[in-house]
């Protein structure tokens, strides 16, 4: 990359408070970071009060079903944290995240549910075996409905 | 790519190159600029013309993206809520980039543009057509310390926050259609695709994606399935600067990101609502396979969409919904 557009941003980095810019340019990268490679800030929200949930929980019949169930079901189960559709694969035709009988481990993906057009990536929030998959790909799923037991 | 990104450098301007200067700008022979300029203008869906005697120009010109004007359009407290600008000539999406870098440790703030997506996408895997350096496709990453549950609102706070930027461009007649797309008589101007992840408790990041038709021509894009419009047609030859209105995209994201940390969906109702011109009308709704008909009653205090029906107000939250106006049989004249 031309050293005078180099020059150019560094001064632009040093004029303004972004810490890193990266431009990438065809097989050309230029990488320009005001503190050390371990030294980004991060900017996180203040004192946040924790908003009412933007998806109101869908209670009754769906509850008392779930509860009904709940007794069945033998290990940690995953409850969906929202409102939403649930898919088990990144894209429609692409291979699921896990199956029945897989193990995995904490922070795997284990399906998204979209609501309001946000794909929200569920994970695993510790080790174990997929014994049971509750829900149908595309199906509907309420508040804290049980869509995983994990061993 | 990187010789396609040096021509386009060079023909950006819109002006007439001639083959003499393209060789010597490429480091190839004469002969070989004629081929270098097809495969380059092919493969990223430029129009090309030539005239003897004078040279080369690319028919509509390209203000690529550029760092320094990007920034320059923002305000210091903008630029301060960026921690870290990524442009990019090529890449497969915005929002995949930004959420891999996430799960490497990306902070608040990192930022994500690029000239071309070869993976650009849409809802469930749709496809986001993404063609070079006419539109614009940019993603931005923010961190929360409650979990993904409470961050849904977020959807129409980015929908309600991408029409003020539009509006206060000068482009009249936005219209938000639930959840968040914009459109313009009807037709579709941009598209808005959250990613969340993290921990049921917190925390966790989400990526607002957003893409814009800027100068996009049919040509470009065969295969969208609706009807669409670019900015410029809506502008009417009075262009937008495309680094100044990323600057201002990026300067208005982030702000409403970081607000929604700390208010939550409420300041964001009132923008929403101004930008909802079906509010009161006939409309359908399609929830997977359901069509319910009543009278569009607006979006409720979280977020959802409301629909007066002759069994009462129903509320939708996610799925498949699709909002269309019932079209009522013309008065017949007198």
């Amino acid at each position: 990359m031309d050293i005078r557009k180099v020059k150019k941003l560094i001064e632009l980095l040093e004029q303004s408070d972004v810490a890193e810019i990266e431009i990438h340019e065809g097989e050309e990268s230029v990488r320009i970071s005001r503190h050390g490679s371990n030294a980004m800030p991060m900017y996180m929200p203040q004192g946040m009060p924790a908003p009412a949930p933007a998806q109101a929980p869908a209670a009754g019949a769906a509850a008392q079903a779930d509860a009904d169930e709940e007794e069945e079901l033998a290990g940690e189960v995953i409850r969906s944290p929202m409102v939403g559709t649930f898919y088990r694969a990144p894209s429609p035709g692409a291979k699921a995240f896990v199956e029945e009988g897989q193990s995995v481990k904490a922070g795997d993906t284990l399906c998204i549910i979209e609501a309001m057009k946000i794909l929200n990536q569920i994970e695993c929030e510790q080790a174990g075996r997929v014994t049971r998959i509750l829900v149908e790909n595309g199906q509907p799923v309420e508040y804290n409905q049980p869509l995983f037991v994990i061993e | 790519m990187e010789r396609n990104i040096a021509l386009i450098e060079l023909l950006a301007d819109g002006a007439f190159h001639s083959g003499e200067a393209i060789a010597a700008h490429l480091g190839i022979t004469r002969a070989a600029v004629w081929k270098a300029l097809r495969k380059t203008t092919d493969e990223l869906g430029l129009a090309l013309e030539s005239v003897r005697g004078r040279g080369y120009r690319l028919l509509t010109p390209l203000e690529l993206l550029d760092a320094e004007r990007l920034l320059g359009a923002m305000s210091d407290h903008g630029r301060h809520l960026v921690s870290r600008l990524e442009l990019h000539r090529q890449i497969d999406s915005t929002n995949a980039f930004l959420m891999r870098a996430a799960a490497a440790g990306a902070p608040a703030g990192a930022v994500c543009i690029a000239e071309q997506q070869t993976a650009g996408r849409g809802r469930r895997g749709r496809s986001w057509q993404s063609p070079f350096g006419v539109n614009l496709y940019l993603s931005v990453l923010w961190r929360y310390p409650t979990g993904p549950g409470v961050l849904g609102g977020m959807s129409l706070a980015a929908g309600a926050t991408l029409a003020e930027v539009l509006a206060a461009h000068g482009v009249q007649d936005i219209a938000l259609k639930w959840p968040n797309d914009i459109l313009w008589h009807r037709r579709k101007l941009a598209g808005l695709l959250l990613e969340v992840a993290g921990e049921s408790q917190g925390p966790s990041h989400l990526v607002v994606g957003l893409g814009l038709n800027l100068s996009m021509r049919q040509s470009q894009a065969p295969d969208i399935d609706q009807p669409w419009v670019s900015l410029n047609e809506i502008l009417d030859g009075a262009p937008l600067g495309r680094n100044r209105l990323a600057g201002a995209l990026v300067e208005a994201l982030v702000h409403a990101l970081e607000r929604y940390g700390r208010e939550g969906l409420s300041p964001f109702l009132d923008p929403w609502r101004a930008f909802d011109p079906l509010a009161g009308e006939p409309v359908r709704v399609i929830f997977g396979d359901q069509v319910i008909e009543g009278r569009h009653a607006g979006i409720s205090d979280e977020g959802a969409l409301q629909l007066e029906t002759s069994t009462g107000l129903r509320r939708f939250q996610a799925g498949e919904v699709s909002l269309r106006p019932i079209e009522r049989p013309e008065t017949p004249a007198l």
